[in-house]
């Protein structure tokens, strides 16, 4: 499978891509990740955040505690998808917003099954070492 | 929920079942919440410790510890850490009643703030799963999302007797 230098235009469905993961969405004791990490918040406007490398992902914060790995098909088999913005960024696509969250009941039950599949489907590549 | 009794700084819940909760402060301050439950007829205070017998007890004074501790955590990277204290009194308020009116053993929930100065707690016992959302303005509703394989659901405005009745769910 996959880990392409630069994102084309279309990902195929076998490619890579990366999360980074807060250090409150990821439980120390356990090594568990929370859904908390796959539901959108009022500036994710155009999707969630992905990269297509591990250090791409992990440089897109100041202060990253993991980062996760997650199969383009994987995701498009949750009737999402994963749509490119840049050669080393792209949104997963199709949850719902924040404003539809807060908005609708049925907003609140997709995003919160969603948040749970994906961080299902996902898979811990890199966390930031114990002190 | 109607509370039985309010002054400014606490308010006291008669439920139906054996608790009574009462000395109820808000998470601002460092005072714990006192439960008190009738036992052979006598009611009985605890303050809401490590040292408590109750287990359901002590697992929620480990749960309000971690709450707690996220208090002084500074935003980072565009996203707030620290709750409310609107998020704090709905914690307190639907948490402590819950814990205090569930039976079984309640696992240990994973504690996230939301980046917006709300909490999301996550019991998960698999298959099922229960996630409490406590969102920071007063006009976003706490609600509860529940799982169990491929059955799924929200219910809105959640009361801490519905969120007894899951956790109690989830410990079966």
């Amino acid at each position: 499978m996959p880990i392409l230098d630069a994102f084309p235009d279309n990902l195929e469905d076998d490619v890579i891509v990366f999360r980074v993961i807060r250090y409150s969405w990821f439980e120390e004791e356990t090594d568990e990740l929370k859904d908390i990490a796959f539901i959108r918040r009022p500036n994710d406007t155009a999707g969630l955040s992905v990269n297509n490398t591990q250090s791409n992902a992990s440089e897109s914060l100041h202060n990253p505690n993991a980062v996760v790995s997650l199969l383009v098909e994987s995701v498009r088999a949750l009737d999402l998808d994963i749509i490119p913005t840049n050669t080393t960024h792209a949104n997963i696509t199709g949850l719902p917003s924040d404003a539809e969250i807060n908005a609708s009941r049925e907003s609140k039950r997709i995003a919160q099954r969603l948040a749970g599949q994906l961080r299902k489907s996902a898979t811990l590549v890199w966390r930031k070492p114990r002190v | 929920m109607i509370p039985a009794y309010t002054t400014d700084s606490n308010i006291t819940y008669t439920l139906p079942g054996q608790y009574v909760v009462g000395s109820f402060p808000c998470a601002q301050t460092e005072t714990l919440p006192l439960i008190s439950r009738i036992e052979d007829g006598r009611k009985i205070d605890r303050n809401i410790g490590k040292s408590t017998a109750d287990v359901a007890l002590e697992n929620l004074a480990n749960v309000r510890e971690r709450v707690l501790q996220l208090k002084d955590e500074a935003p980072k990277d565009d996203f707030i850490y620290a709750p409310t204290k609107k998020a704090l009194e709905r914690f307190e308020r639907l948490v402590t009643f819950g814990y205090a009116l569930s039976s079984g053993e309640v696992v240990r929930p994973l504690i996230s703030p939301d980046g917006q100065g709300g909490l999301v707690l996550e019991w998960r016992k698999l298959p099922k799963e229960v996630k409490l959302i406590i969102p920071a303005k007063f006009e976003n509703k706490p609600y509860l999302y529940y799982e169990n394989g491929d059955i799924y659901d929200v219910i809105e405005n959640i009361k801490s007797d519905v969120l007894a009745q899951k956790l109690t769910w989830l410990a079966r």
